[in-house]
């Protein structure tokens, strides 16, 4: 069994815009979105970018990830055999490239000048 | 092409201990930068950590108490100063915590919840609201409220600067632009953690390359005990959506709180009580070399025999083990379904050797948190991990603070260091036969390391082990490429890191090697005995070789016997 993943590419150094590559892969019981991208990089596709500081268990939600639309953890989305999804990175971040973002917000210190990056999205 | 920045204080790592030098640095008025391998709260081991804090808060408890408790556990090889600082500062710095936002678990009189772990003789863990998350997210908000800590994010530390011999900053690559820039600082505070991606199974994020130890080492900084790598017992190992997910086997054993048991590969019960973490590996290692260990070479947990009813171990389940929620994600419920666990590679007991000032041999640079060597000894008390980051963070950055040599001005060989990486940089991204990608030459190398340098060892594996790390470095190494994409580019990253992987590989399997005894989590089928006076391995990188050598384990001044 196999799934398809439809995946967003975008190198603003290069790329004028966005376009999608599909890649398809072996299918196995439990088998969770972080862990086919990262199948993807190690055995297809070694320029795909993504981060892979994520903790694969749910805690850090860094691993946020648009699937088919909607924004989910990539280490607790299970994939199911024999269907394609399209993937696409966290919405409402600037995009570094491919799947990875850019999580801090730049600011600048009026009066230094000096630029520096706050958090978004911390609650407390 | 390359930028130089200059600073008072440079932070090389954004964990829980990094942060914490950043902020103290910023309180006394010096200019800091951060720089992180990746997002800050979204990388690094940090956030991935349990809620578990120690602090002697309680009535009946002192820090008198968690001194002797950190000591024993160490099993003789803590340096008795650092934990005396440890457990003098604990509880100011966990109520620096509360005061920059993190919230702690609390009882109805508004005192902290506490609970007992293995090892300790008063209930000293605390529970920090949200893990090691809840722990960044507090750091976070305090420092944003600095202006003067500048963030780099995304930036790798390739190289500490020297200037007449003292550490004068650091060259680091931009993952995000592929460019490599140096930082110029007065001091520096190496924070970059552990270097349990040298083996296979972890617990801990796939960046715990253990590069800033590799720097350091390369720099002249004494290493020390670099073989004791603290194995967690309770780690999932089978399925393998679950796979590197660490559960708790503290709260699943204890009889008032979930009451669980731990079953071998036969449904038999293997271990009574409480154990602490090295007593429980011997025992599942014991089952591993019987062959009745679980079919994945581990263990399962069973909660189907607790004296609970199953509405009141529901209720503690999601009380106590966040991730009870986890698994329930990926299809797994541990109420009905036994979990397979292994003991995966959890904390790095060695590293860089520090005073009690977070001071190291080289002048201007400091050192805190796991990677630093001689805080805890052989074996590490559940909880301090956390402790130690505020505690040895904020006192690394009070020393560096008093340090700053004046001005920064002889020029430190800046374009002849960058220029040299930019070489390195050209020749991975060539084509060349026999090519190997950085993900390929770690999975080599973590193998040699699963196989010689693991749970169990001997002479003959660590020389053999040895032996192939040091082919893989000559042969291997020389061969490795990487695609030429320059905007964050993850194999520009691991190809420095499985540089620095190899050569640190080798330093731990020396060390292993000299550590010719049985201790805390070093084994040595080839010597089970402990020896009875304590000593340090001590590593240290002297006109391009390596000097092993053996020292004491530093017994506390003066007045603080009391402890």
């Amino acid at each position: 069994m196999k799934i398809r993943l439809k995946i967003f590419r975008f190198n603003p150094d290069s790329d004028s815009i966005p376009h999608y590559r599909t890649y398809a892969l072996p299918w196995s019981e439990g088998l969770t979105l972080l862990a086919a991208i990262r199948m993807i990089y190690t055995n297809l596709d070694a320029t795909l970018a993504f981060r892979n500081y994520f903790c694969g268990r749910g805690l850090c939600a860094s691993c946020r990830i648009t699937v088919d639309g909607t924004v989910k953890k990539a280490c607790h989305f299970l994939l199911e055999a024999d269907r394609e999804y399209r993937v696409e990175p966290l919405k409402n971040y600037p995009v570094i490239r491919d799947l990875v973002v850019d999580f801090g917000k730049k600011r600048t210190d009026p009066e230094s000048g000096r630029e520096f990056h706050l958090k978004e999205g911390i609650t407390f | 092409m390359f930028e130089v920045k200059e600073t008072d204080i440079l932070v090389i790592g954004g964990g829980g201990a990094g942060i914490r030098a950043a902020i103290t640095a910023a309180e006394l008025g010096k200019k800091v930068i951060l720089l992180s391998k990746g997002p800050l709260s979204r990388s690094g081991i940090t956030p991935m950590a349990g809620e578990g804090v120690e602090g002697a808060v309680n009535e009946g408890d002192s820090s008198a108490h968690h001194y002797q408790d950190t000591i024993k556990a160490g099993r003789g090889l803590a340096d008795q100063n650092l934990v005396y600082a440890l457990a003098q500062d604990a509880v100011d710095r966990i109520h620096d915590l509360e005061a920059y936002g993190a919230r702690f678990k609390k009882n109805p009189d508004g005192s902290f919840a506490t609970s007992i772990r293995p090892g300790q003789t008063h209930s000293r863990n605390l529970f920090l609201i949200g893990g090691g998350y809840g722990l960044a997210a507090g750091l976070l908000r305090k420092m944003a409220s600095l202006p003067d800590i500048f963030l780099l994010e995304d930036g790798m530390a390739i190289k500490l600067l020297l200037q007449d011999g003292r550490v004068a900053g650091a060259v680091y690559l931009d993952i995000r632009t592929g460019e490599v820039h140096g930082i110029k600082a007065r001091a520096t505070i190496i924070a970059t953690g552990g270097y349990e991606e040298l083996w296979p199974f972890t617990d801990t994020p796939p960046d715990t390359t253990g590069e800033g130890l590799t720097i350091a080492y390369q720099a002249g900084a004494h290493l020390i005990d670099l073989e004791m790598v603290l194995y967690y017992p309770g780690v999932v190992v089978y399925p393998p959506a679950a796979r590197g997910w660490l559960v708790q086997y503290e709260y699943i054993l204890n009889p008032d709180i979930l009451d669980g048991r731990v079953l071998n590969g036969q449904g038999k019960v293997f271990i009574q009580g409480f154990p602490a973490r090295d007593e429980f590996i011997r025992a599942i290692r014991k089952q591993v070399t019987q062959g009745t260990a679980s079919p994945h070479g581990g263990f399962f947990v069973d909660l189907s025999q607790s004296r609970y009813s199953r509405e009141i171990l529901t209720e503690r389940l999601e009380a106590w083990l966040h991730q009870f929620t986890n698994l329930k994600q990926v299809g797994i419920d541990l109420r009905d379904d036994r979990l397979e666990m292994a003991p995966a590679a959890h904390y790095c007991l060695g590293g860089i050797r520090i005073d009690e000032f977070g001071r190291t041999n080289l002048p201007g640079l400091y050192a805190a948190g796991e990677v630093t060597g001689n805080v805890h000894g052989a074996n590490r008390l559940s909880g301090n991990a956390l402790s130690e980051t505020q505690v040895f963070g904020s006192r690394a950055a009070k020393a560096a603070c008093e340090y700053m040599p004046e001005g920064i001005s002889p020029p430190v060989p800046l374009q002849a260091v960058i220029g040299s990486e930019y070489k390195t940089n050209t020749r991975w991204k060539e084509s060349k036969a026999n090519a190997i990608r950085p993900v390929a030459l770690k999975s080599r190398l973590k193998a040699v390391m699963d196989k010689y340098v693991g749970l169990e060892r001997d002479e003959a594996g660590l020389s053999k082990g040895l032996a192939e790390v040091r082919q893989l470095r000559a042969e291997v190494l020389p061969s490795l490429t990487i695609n030429p994409i320059r905007r964050f580019c993850y194999e520009v990253q691991e190809a420095y890191e499985v540089q620095g992987m190899l050569d640190l590989s080798e330093i731990v399997i020396l060390s292993a090697l000299e550590r010719k005894e049985t201790r805390g989590h070093h084994y040595r089928l080839d010597f089970p005995k402990t020896d009875e006076t304590p000593f340090h391995i001590s590593i240290q990188f002297v006109n391009g070789e390596h000097k092993v050598g053996r020292m004491p384990v530093s017994k506390l001044k003066g007045e603080g016997e009391k402890g």
